[in-house]
C-alpha cells in the first residue's frame, strides 16, 4: 500500500481523487472514505461531486456504518434532486437507518428516523419495487417500539409499581392503538389495578377495587375469548367478595 | 403605453428579487414580454462563472427546461434564493435574455464568492497563531464573506481583549491567490501592544461604604497589588460591566434598595495602566415593612414563613428576599417556590412583590398561584446506545402516575450518574408540561461513557518475567454471553459488573474473578455478588533464581455477599452481607505470624461481614458536590475459643491459628459542601478497631491497620486493611505487626480542572490527622500526626484514577523525633 500512502499524504487532488476511485472500485471502502474525506473540500460545486457523495455513501453502507451512511445518502437525496440515482439512494439512506436500529431497549432515534424515512420513500416513489419491502420493514420497526414501550410498563409491573405500570400500560394504549400488545397491555394493566386495590390501605380500597373492576369490564368487552380470562375471572371474584365487605363494613358503622 | 416590435426584442428586462417595476408592461403581443405571464423556459445561461461549471449553478437553481414559469415569479425567486443558500455566490441577477414567442430563455450572472486558502496570522507566536486560526474556525475552503471578515477581526481583537490587552489593533487583508481559481490568502496581523493594568480603583458618592468594601464588591476586576496572584488586575470589560451590577447587589444586600452606579469613568496612566472611577448614589437604607402571603391555600402562613424566615423590621434585602420565594439555584435551596415544586404544583407560581414603601420600610406580599398538582404521565430516557431500558427505568423516582416532584428529578440525576455508565455531568431532564389534562411528560437524555478497564502487562521483577491480564466490565451483560450478535465489542448493557485477573511469574500465580448483580431477578434492588480467588506462590532463592516447588503456599478464597436497599430510617440506606472464606495452606513456607514463623499447617479465615451504609453524595461519582456517604460495619469470625475448652497457651501456631477468630467495627463518614459553585469542601472521618473473643488467645495476627502514605493496599497474605495518611511512609504509623485502632480525620478542599467525561481533572488541598495504636488501652484520639498538602486528582475512565500528593507531616513517626516533613505520594485506582 506504499503508493496509497504516498497519494492520500502528498498526492495531487486528482491523483487523490483517481486513487479513491480505484480503491472503491476494489472494495477497499475504508481508505475510499479517507481519500474522499481528503478531496472533498476541493470538489464542493464541481460536477464530479455528485459522484463522490454517492461513493461516500455507498462505502460507509459497505462498512456497515448504517448511521453514516443513512446521513450521507439522506444528503446525496437533498443535493441532488435530479440524479438518475435518487430513488436507490432514498431507499438506502432509509434502509440504513433500519439496518442501524438497535435492539427495542436501547434508544431508538434511528428506528424513528427509519419509520420516518421509509414513509417518505413510499410517499415519493409509491410505484418503486422496493415498496413492499419498505412496508414491511415500517411494520417490524414499529413493533419494535411498542415491544418498547410495552416492556417499560411491564417492568413497573413486575417491580410492584402498580400505579406507574397502570398509567405506562394506558400510554402504550393511546400511543398505538392497533398494538398487537394490546389484549396482554390490557391483561397486565388489569392485574396491576388488582394489585394495587387488594393490597390498598382503606381509606382508596373502595374506588380501587371500582377502577380494577371497570378495567377488567374494558378487557373482557375486547377480549371475550381471551385465555386470560380464567385467570382473570378468579380475580374479579375476590375483588367483587373484597368490595361485598368492605361494603358491608361501611354500612354497619 | 405602446413600443414597438423591433425594439423589444432588444429589451433584457432585469428581473430581481424585490425589484419589479423596472419591466415595462407591455401589450398583448407574440415575442413579447408581459409581465407576470406563464413562458416556457427555452434555457439557461450562466455568466460570470470562474469556478463552477454551468451545469452545477443550472442545477442549483433547481429550474428544468420546458417548464412553466411565470417573469417574474415565485419560481424564480426560489431559484434565486437557492443559488444564495448555496453560499457560493456574493451576487446573483437574472435576465430575460431572448422572447421567442412563449418561450423565455434567461441568463443567471454571478459573482462567485472567493475561496479561502492560506492563512496567515503574524504578531504572535507560530504555535499560538496556529490555535487562533482553529479556534476562529477559519478553515480551507471556507467561502470568504465580508462577514467572515469582519467577525474573525472581532474575535481576534476580543480574544486578546479578554486577556487585558486592551490596546490590541487587528488588521485582516485578504489577497487573491494566483496559484488557484478564485481563492484568497488571508492575512492577519495582531499588535497586541502592551497589557494593561489597573492601577487604582476610586468610588465616589459612597457614603455607608468604604472604598475598601466596594473594591471588594469588585468580584473580577481588581487593582494592581503585590502578592496577588490568584486574580489578575488586568482590565476585562465584560467582567467590568458585571462588577458593576455587583456593586448594586453589595449594597441591596445591606438594606440600600435604590443603590445604583451613576457613571463610571477610565483614566489612562503613561506606565501602561489605568485608573477607574466610579460613581454611585447609595439611597437610603430599607427595612422590611409587613409581609403578607396571598393565594395560599395548600400550605398555612406559619408554613410558609417558616420557610421565608424574614421578618417585619430585618434590613431589607432584595436577594435574600429573591432566594428565599423563588429559590437561589442550587438542589439543596429551602425556599416557597421549591416547596411548591416538590409537592407536585408544577404550574405553581410565587412571586415576590413590593407594595409599599412607607418611608424606610417596605411592604412586601408573596402572591402564590398554586395552580392544581401535577402527575407524571410519561417518562422516556434518550441517549442509552449501550445500556438497556431496564437497567436506567429502575433507578428513575419520577415514575408515571405520581405527583410531580422537582426533587425527586434531582435524585433521579444523580442515582443515574451513581452508576457509573453514563456522563454524570450531562444527564438533563426534559420537562414537558400539558396544561390541559394538567400532567407533565419527562424526558431524561443520558450519553453513555466507556466503564471498561482493560490492564495488559509484562514486566521483569525479581529475575522472572510477570505478565498480568486484567479485565474489568462494569456494564455487563451475562445473558448475552452466549450471543454472537450482543458482541460489539462484548455483551454490554445490562449492568452487571465482573472482573477477571491473572498473574503469572516464575514462582507465583494468582488468578481472581469477581461479578455483581446489582438486581436480583430484576424485581428488587437487591445486589448478589461473588468473588473467587487463588494464589500459589514456591520459595524463590534470589540468589541461585532457583524455583522450589517442594515450598509452597497457596491461598484459596472465595465470598458471596447480598445487598439491599432500605426505607428506613431513610431510602438512603443499605444495608450488606457477605461472608468470605481463605483458606491458607503451608507447606514449608515459613510465614511470618505476628513475630512467629509458621512453616506447615493451614489456617482458616471464616468471616461475617455486615455493613449498614447511608450515600446521597452526588451528583458525579468522580466529583460529589453535595450529599454525604457513611457506613458502619462489623466484620466477626466465629468464636471458636470459647466454646472448644482448648488450652492455648500450649498449642502450636499451627493449631493456635488453625481457625483465625476476630471482630472488626469500622465506622467512615464522608460529608461534601459546595463553597462556590466549583469549590468543594470534603469532610472525613474514620474510625476502626480490632477485637479479641479471648483473652488468652490475644488480638488476630491478621486483618490489621497499617496506617500512613498513600492507602493503596499491595499484595498481602495477611488480610490487612492499609490506610492512607498523606505526609507519612506507607503503613509507618502503625507498630510492625500492624494497628489493632485507628482514627482518622481529613479536610479536603477540592476544585474542578475539568469534569469531561474522557477524563475528570481536580486539585485538592488538604489537613488530616490520624493515628494507630496497639490495643484499645492505648487509645486516645487526640493523639494524632497531622500532615497538610496538595495534590491533584485525574480521573480518565479507561485507566480510572491517578493521581499525586505531596504532603508535609508536621509529626514524627512512632520513635522518632524528627518530623516526618515532606512527602510525595502517588495514587493509582483508589479514591480517598
Amino acid at each position: 500500500c506504499g503508493e496509497y500512502q504516498k497519494v492520500l499524504n502528498k498526492g495531487t487532488v486528482q491523483e487523490q481523487y483517481q486513487m479513491a476511485t480505484k480503491v472503491y472500485e476494489e472494495q477497499k471502502y475504508n481508505k475510499a472514505i479517507q481519500l474522499f474525506e481528503k478531496i472533498t473540500p476541493s470538489y464542493r460545486g464541481k460536477p464530479q461531486m455528485e459522484r463522490i457523495q454517492y461513493m461516500v455513501a455507498q462505502s460507509h453502507y459497505n462498512t456497515k456504518l448504517y448511521s453514516l451512511a443513512a446521513y450521507y445518502f439522506d444528503k446525496f437525496v437533498k443535493n441532488y434532486p435530479k440524479s438518475s440515482k435518487v430513488e436507490e439512494a432514498a431507499y438506502l439512506s432509509a434502509h440504513s437507518y433500519y439496518l442501524a436500529s438497535p435492539v427495542y431497549s436501547l434508544d431508538q432515534k434511528d428506528t424513528q428516523e427509519a419509520i420516518t424515512a421509509l414513509q417518505n420513500f413510499i410517499f415519493k416513489y409509491p410505484e418503486s419495487d422496493k415498496v413492499i419491502e419498505a412496508n414491511k420493514n415500517i411494520k417490524e420497526l414499529t413493533f419494535k417500539l411498542e415491544k418498547k414501550s410495552f416492556e417499560i410498563a411491564k417492568q413497573y409491573y413486575h417491580t410492584t409499581d402498580y400505579i406507574a405500570a397502570i398509567v405506562a400500560f394506558d400510554n402504550l394504549l393511546s400511543d398505538y392503538l392497533g398494538t398487537s400488545f394490546r389484549e396482554e397491555a390490557m391483561y397486565y394493566k388489569f392485574k396491576s389495578a388488582y394489585e394495587l386495590g387488594i393490597n390498598s390501605f382503606i381509606a382508596k380500597k373502595e374506588d380501587r377495587i371500582k377502577d380494577a373492576l371497570k378495567s377488567h369490564e374494558r378487557f373482557k368487552r375486547n377480549y371475550p375469548k381471551s385465555d386470560y380470562l380464567n385467570e382473570t375471572e378468579k380475580l374479579v371474584n375476590n375483588l367483587t367478595e373484597e368490595l361485598n365487605s368492605l361494603l358491608a363494613l361501611k354500612t354497619e358503622n | 403605453q405602446e413600443i414597438k416590435e423591433n425594439e423589444l426584442k432588444e429589451i433584457q428586462a432585469k428581473v430581481d428579487t424585490i425589484v419589479k417595476d423596472s419591466i415595462q408592461p407591455t401589450t398583448p403581443k407574440t415575442s413579447a414580454f408581459i409581465k407576470e405571464n406563464s413562458y416556457e423556459l427555452g434555457g439557461i445561461s450562466v455568466k460570470g462563472l470562474q469556478k463552477f461549471e454551468e451545469q452545477t449553478v443550472k442545477v442549483f437553481t433547481g429550474l428544468k427546461v420546458g417548464q412553466e414559469i411565470k417573469l417574474p415569479g415565485d419560481k424564480l425567486t426560489s431559484a434565486i434564493k437557492k443559488l444564495y443558500e448555496t453560499k457560493q455566490f456574493s451576487n446573483v441577477e437574472v435576465y430575460i435574455s431572448k422572447i421567442d414567442g412563449n418561450v423565455a430563455y434567461l441568463e443567471f450572472e454571478i459573482e462567485e464568492l472567493p475561496q479561502l486558502n492560506n492563512v496567515t496570522i503574524t504578531g504572535v507566536k507560530k504555535n499560538k497563531a496556529k490555535d487562533l486560526q482553529s479556534d476562529a474556525e477559519l478553515k480551507k475552503g471556507a467561502m470568504v464573506t465580508d462577514n467572515l471578515i469582519v467577525t474573525t477581526k472581532n474575535y481576534f481583537k476580543k480574544k486578546y481583549q479578554e486577556k487585558g490587552f486592551l490596546k490590541t489593533k487587528v488588521t485582516l487583508n485578504t489577497r487573491p491567490d494566483s496559484s488557484q481559481v478564485n481563492t484568497v490568502n488571508m492575512l492577519v496581523n495582531i499588535d497586541k501592544g502592551e497589557k494593561i493594568k489597573i492601577k487604582n480603583i476610586t468610588f465616589e458618592g459612597n457614603d455607608a461604604f468604604n472604598q475598601k468594601k466596594l473594591r471588594k464588591a469588585l468580584k473580577n476586576t481588581k487593582k494592581k497589588m503585590i502578592g496577588r496572584f490568584w486574580k489578575g488586575s488586568k482590565y476585562i470589560d465584560a467582567n467590568f460591566k458585571e462588577d458593576l451590577e455587583n456593586i448594586v447587589t453589595t449594597y441591596s444586600e445591606k438594606g440600600f434598595r435604590d443603590a445604583r452606579v451613576l457613571d463610571h469613568s477610565m483614566t489612562w496612566n503613561d506606565d501602561n495602566t489605568l485608573n477607574l472611577n466610579i460613581k454611585v448614589e447609595e439611597g437610603k437604607k430599607y427595612l422590611f415593612g409587613n409581609i403578607q402571603f396571598l393565594g395560599n391555600s395548600k400550605y398555612t402562613d406559619d408554613h410558609l414563613q417558616k420557610i421565608l424566615r424574614i421578618e417585619k423590621g430585618d434590613t431589607y434585602n432584595g436577594k435574600v428576599l429573591k432566594e428565599r420565594v423563588t429559590g437561589d439555584g442550587t438542589p439543596n435551596s429551602e425556599d416557597i417556590s421549591t416547596l411548591y415544586q416538590n409537592n407536585g404544583y408544577l404550574f405553581s407560581r410565587v412571586l415576590p412583590v413590593e407594595t409599599r414603601v412607607n418611608n424606610d420600610s417596605i411592604d412586601v406580599e408573596i402572591r402564590i398561584y398554586e395552580d392544581e398538582p401535577t402527575k407524571i404521565k410519561k417518562v422516556t430516557v434518550n441517549g442509552n446506545d449501550r445500556t438497556n431500558d431496564h437497567v436506567v427505568y429502575r433507578e428513575i423516582r419520577t415514575k408515571p402516575g405520581y405527583l410531580y416532584s422537582k426533587s425527586d428529578i434531582i435524585r433521579t440525576i444523580r442515582e443515574i450518574g451513581q452508576l457509573g455508565f453514563f456522563d454524570a455531568e450531562s444527564i438533563t431532564p426534559d420537562i414537558n408540561p400539558n396544561y390541559q389534562d394538567k400532567t407533565v411528560d419527562i424526558d431524561y437524555t443520558v450519553a453513555e461513557k466507556g466503564g471498561s478497564q482493560i490492564e495488559l502487562q509484562g514486566g521483569y521483577g525479581g529475575g522472572s518475567f510477570i505478565g498480568t491480564l486484567g479485565l474489568s466490565f462494569n456494564n455487563f451483560s451475562v445473558r448475552n454471553l452466549f450471543n454472537k450478535k450482543a458482541y460489539k465489542p462484548l455483551p454490554t448493557g445490562d449492568g452487571q459488573s465482573l472482573s477477571l485477573r491473572l498473574q503469572k511469574s516464575r514462582y507465583y500465580t494468582t488468578s481472581s474473578f469477581s461479578f455483581t448483580e446489582p438486581w436480583l431477578g430484576g424485581k428488587k434492588p437487591k445486589s448478589l455478588s461473588f468473588s473467587i480467588y487463588n494464589s500459589k506462590q514456591f520459595r524463590y532463592n534470589y540468589l541461585t533464581n532457583k524455583v522450589d516447588k517442594d515450598q509452597r503456599l497457596n491461598i484459596i478464597g472465595a465470598s458471596i455477599g447480598l445487598g439491599q436497599r432500605l426505607k428506613w430510617p431513610d431510602n438512603y440506606f443499605t444495608l450488606s452481607q457477605s461472608i468470605s472464606y481463605q483458606l491458607y495452606d503451608l507447606k514449608e513456607y515459613g510465614m511470618a505470624i505476628g513475630n512467629l514463623t509458621l512453616s506447615n499447617g493451614n489456617l482458616n479465615n471464616l468471616a461475617y461481614n455486615l455493613t449498614f451504609a447511608r450515600s446521597s453524595a452526588g451528583a458525579n461519582p468522580v466529583f460529589p458536590t453535595y450529599g454525604s456517604d457513611f457506613s458502619i460495619g462489623a466484620k466477626l469470625t466465629f468464636p471458636y475459643s470459647l466454646v472448644n475448652d482448648k488450652d492455648y497457651s500450649s498449642l502450636e501456631l499451627s493449631e493456635k491459628y488453625k481457625w483465625l477468630e476476630y471482630y472488626k467495627v469500622s465506622f467512615k463518614g464522608k460529608w461534601y459542601t459546595a463553597l462556590t459553585k466549583d469549590l468543594v469542601v470534603m469532610t472525613n472521618t474514620e474510625f476502626g478497631i480490632l477485637g479479641n473473643y479471648n483473652k488468652e488467645l490475644g488480638d488476630s495476627p491478621f486483618e490489621r491497620y497499617f496506617v500512613g502514605g498513600d492507602g493503596m493496599a499491595s499484595y498481602q497474605l495477611d488480610g490487612r486493611e492499609t490506610i492512607a495518611l498523606r505526609g507519612y511512609e506507607n503503613g509507618r504509623l502503625s507498630s510492625i505487626d500492624g494497628g489493632t485502632v485507628y482514627n482518622k480525620f481529613q479536610l479536603e478542599l477540592r476544585y474542578p480542572i475539568t469534569l469531561k467525561p474522557s477524563a475528570s481533572i481536580y486539585a485538592l488541598g488538604f489537613l488530616e490527622a490520624g493515628n494507630s495504636y496497639d490495643g484499645f488501652k492505648n487509645f486516645n484520639p487526640f493523639q494524632l500526626k497531622r500532615s497538610a498538602g496538595l495534590g491533584l486528582r485525574i480521573f480518565m475512565p479507561a485507566f480510572g484514577l491517578l493521581g499525586i500528593d505531596f504532603a508535609h507531616g508536621f509529626d514524627p513517626l512512632p520513635g522518632g523525633t524528627e518530623k516526618s516533613g515532606w512527602q510525595t505520594h502517588f495514587i493509582i485506582g483508589q479514591q480517598f
